[in-house]
C-alpha cells in the first residue's frame, strides 16, 4: 500500500466527496491521509487467500428468523408539514433548489 | 448529600412509585443542577427544561398508566446523535444546528413508553466522530474528575452528565468504543449490546454495520435495567435480530476468563495496568479460572476500523447536501455549489473521514483498501468466535491511559486514533462489551473491560453486576463536583 504523491489525488477524492476545499485544506489533508494510509500497510503482509468471504456474520445459530423481510404494505408516512419542515427553501409543497443543468 | 447525587435510577423509580417525591419535583432538582453545572461542564448541547417539565406533570397525573414500568420519571440525557421528535438534534454538527426530527429514534420511544423523562440532548463529538468530544462544534466537554482533562468521546457528554449526576441515565452511541471509552475516563458504566439487539432507527448514521446504541449509568443494575428498556426487535431495522437465544448465566466462579493479550501490557500505561492486575486478583479471589489468551488479528483492528468506519461514514454523509434539510448555503447559482459550499462546514475530523473513505472505495483502490480490510474483519470475527470455544469471557483495559489533557492530541489524528485500541475490537466482531470502574489514579477514573460472545450481553452484564457488588469502589462518591 505505497501512497505515493502521483497515487492520492486530494483534489479529485474532495471532488467526488462533493466538498470545497481550501489550499491549505488540500495539503494538510493530503499529507495527513498519506500519513494514516501508509500506517496501515500492515494490512497488506495478511494472507487473506484462504478467507473467501467477502462478508462476515454474526452467530446465524443463535437467531431463530435469519431472513425475516418485513411485509410489503402500506404503511402511514411524514405529513406535508413535517416533510418540509426542515427544508431550507420550498414553495408551493415543492422543494426549492438551484438550477442543475448547465446551457 | 444532595439527593441527586444520592439515588441511583432504580431507587429513583422507587421514590416515585412510593409518592415520596413527585416527578416534577425531582425534574426540577436534575434540571437546576444542569444549568448549573453546564456553565462549567459543557456536557450539554440542549436542556429541554419545558419537554422535561411537561412530560414529568403527565406522568404525575397519569400515574396508573405507569405503575409497572421500569423508568418511571428517571431523568436521562440523549446523545444528540439519536432523533427526537420536535427537539433540536445536531450530532454535535453544524450542518444540523436547525434540525428538528419530526419523528423519533425507535429507542426513544421506549424509554418514553418506560415513564422516562428526557432532560437534555448530550455534547458529543461531531457525527460522533472523535475519542475526546472536541471535535463537537458546540465546544468541548470537560470531564467532571478534572475540567482541563477531556471526558472522552463520541459520548463525552452522556458520560460526563451521569457522572457528574446531572442525569441518572444517558443513552449514548458505540462506533468504534464511543460508549465504553468515555464511561471509562469519567468513571461510569458503559455497555455497547450485540450488533443488532439494539435498534439503529433514528441513529445519526456514522459506521452503519459497527454502530451501536446503548447505555451509560452509575452502576451495573442501573445499565441492566436501562438496557431491558431499549433493545428489541424493530421492524423498520432491518439489521435488528427478532428473535434470539441468550447463553445462560454463570457465576465468577465457575468462568473460564482470557485476558486479552494483544490488549493488555504492552502500550498499557503504569497505572491503568495496576489497577487492571488488581482486578484480575479479585476476579482469582472469586473462583475464576483466569489465564492469557492470544485473538489472532485482533491488532488488526485499527487499520479495518479505520478503513471500514470512514468508508461507510462517506456514503452515509452524502445525505447532508443543504437541499432538504440541515444548513443550507444556498447563495449560489447552481445546486453543485450550493451542495459543495454547505458540505465544507463539515468540521475538520469529519471531511477527514469522508476523504479517508472516499479514497478506501474509489475506484482501483476499493479491493485493495476496503476490500481487504472486510476480509481482515471476517478473520478477527472468526478469531473471537474460537477464543469463546475455550472461554466464556475476556477481559482487557478498556482505555489505554487515564483522561487526557485537553487540546493535547486533536491535531494528530493518528495518535488519537489509537486511544480506542481496546474497545474497536467488539465493534469489528459485533460482539457485547462493557466497561466497569475498576479504581482511580491520581484523581482520574480506570475502566475494566468484559467482553463476550453474541448475545451474551446477559451474562457480561452479570459478571460485571458480581465484581461491582464484589470490589465495592463506588468511586463517584470521591467525585468533588
Amino acid at each position: 500500500m505505497d501512497t505515493n504523491d502521483q497515487q492520492l489525488n486530494i483534489e479529485n477524492l474532495a471532488e467526488l466527496a462533493k466538498i470545497n476545499l481550501s489550499g491549505e485544506e488540500l495539503k494538510k489533508y493530503k499529507d495527513q491521509i498519506n500519513n494514516i494510509i501508509d500506517h496501515f500497510s500492515s494490512l497488506r503482509k495478511i494472507d487473506t487467500e484462504n478467507f473467501n468471504s467477502n462478508y462476515w456474520e454474526i452467530d446465524n445459530n443463535k437467531i431463530a428468523e435469519v431472513n425475516d423481510l418485513r411485509k410489503d404494505e402500506v404503511i402511514e408516512s411524514f405529513n406535508k408539514n413535517e416533510t418540509f419542515q426542515n427544508a431550507p427553501e420550498n414553495e408551493n409543497g415543492f422543494i426549492k433548489i438551484r438550477k442543475i443543468l448547465d446551457r | 448529600m444532595d439527593i441527586e447525587k444520592k439515588i441511583s435510577a432504580k431507587e429513583c423509580v422507587e421514590l416515585i412509585k412510593t409518592k415520596q417525591i413527585s416527578a416534577k419535583e425531582l425534574t426540577k432538582k436534575f434540571l437546576s443542577r444542569s444549568k448549573e453545572l453546564n456553565k462549567i461542564i459543557n456536557s450539554l448541547i440542549t436542556i429541554c427544561e419545558d419537554e422535561a417539565l411537561e412530560r414529568a406533570e403527565y406522568i404525575d397525573k397519569n400515574f396508573n398508566k405507569f405503575k409497572d414500568k421500569k423508568l418511571v420519571g428517571v431523568p436521562i440525557s440523549v446523545k444528540d446523535a439519536i432523533n427526537t421528535k420536535d427537539i433540536l438534534t445536531t450530532a454535535g454538527s453544524k450542518i444540523l444546528k436547525n434540525f428538528i426530527p419530526p419523528k423519533s429514534a425507535f429507542v426513544i420511544d421506549k424509554l418514553l413508553d418506560e415513564g422516562a423523562i428526557i432532560t437534555s440532548k448530550s455534547n458529543c463529538d461531531e457525527f460522533a466522530m472523535g475519542s475526546s468530544n472536541e471535535t463537537s462544534q458546540y465546544g468541548p466537554c470537560n470531564n467532571p474528575w478534572n475540567i482541563n482533562k477531556v471526558p472522552g468521546g463520541s459520548s463525552g457528554g452522556s458520560a460526563a452528565s451521569v457522572a457528574s449526576s446531572q442525569n441518572l441515565l444517558s443513552i449514548g452511541s458505540d462506533t468504534g468504543g464511543s460508549i465504553r471509552q468515555p464511561a471509562a475516563l469519567c468513571g461510569v458504566v458503559g455497555l455497547k449490546p450485540t450488533y443488532g439487539t439494539v435498534s439503529r432507527n433514528g441513529l445519526i448514521a456514522f459506521g452503519s454495520s459497527l454502530d451501536q446504541i446503548g447505555p451509560f449509568s452509575k452502576n451495573v443494575e442501573d445499565c441492566e435495567i436501562l438496557y431491558d428498556s431499549i433493545k428489541g426487535h424493530d421492524k423498520d431495522d432491518l439489521t435488528s435480530v427478532k428473535k434470539y437465544s441468550e447463553i445462560q448465566k454463570l457465576n465468577i466462579k465457575d468462568l473460564k476468563i482470557g485476558i486479552c493479550k494483544e490488549l493488555a501490557g504492552e502500550g498499557i500505561s503504569q497505572e491503568v495496568n495496576k489497577h487492571f492486575n488488581n482486578t484480575i486478583d479479585e476476579l482469582k479471589k472469586l473462583g475464576a479460572k483466569v489465564e492469557y489468551v492470544s485473538v489472532p488479528y485482533i491488532k488488526e483492528s485499527l487499520p479495518v476500523y479505520y478503513l471500514t468506519a470512514p468508508s461507510e461514514a462517506s456514503s452515509n454523509l452524502n445525505r447532508y447536501d443543504g437541499i432538504k434539510y440541515g444548513l443550507s448555503q444556498n447563495n449560489y447559482e447552481s445546486s453543485w455549489e450550493v451542495i459543495k459550499n454547505t458540505r465544507s462546514n463539515f468540521g475538520e475530523e469529519v471531511k477527514r473521514r469522508i476523504l479517508l473513505g472516499t479514497f478506501a472505495l474509489s475506484s482501483g483502490y476499493y479491493d485493495e483498501y476496503y476490500g481487504k480490510a472486510q476480509k481482515v474483519r471476517g478473520m478477527i470475527v472468526n478469531s473471537f468466535k474460537n477464543v469463546f470455544k475455550d472461554y466464556n469471557i475476556l477481559i482487557s483495559p478498556t482505555t489505554p491511559t487515564t483522561a487526557f489533557d485537553l487540546g493535547s492530541m486533536i491535531d494528530d489524528p493518528l495518535t488519537m486514533y489509537q486511544n480506542d485500541i481496546c474497545t474497536m475490537p467488539a465493534n469489528i466482531a459485533g460482539i457485547p462489551a462493557i466497561s466497569i470502574p475498576c479504581g482511580v489514579s491520581e484523581g482520574l477514573p480506570i475502566g475494566f473491560q468484559i467482553m463476550g460472545p453474541h448475545f451474551s450481553d446477559n451474562n457480561i452484564i452479570s459478571v460485571a453486576k458480581e465484581l461491582e457488588n464484589h470490589l465495592q469502589l463506588n468511586i463517584l462518591e470521591s467525585l468533588k463536583i
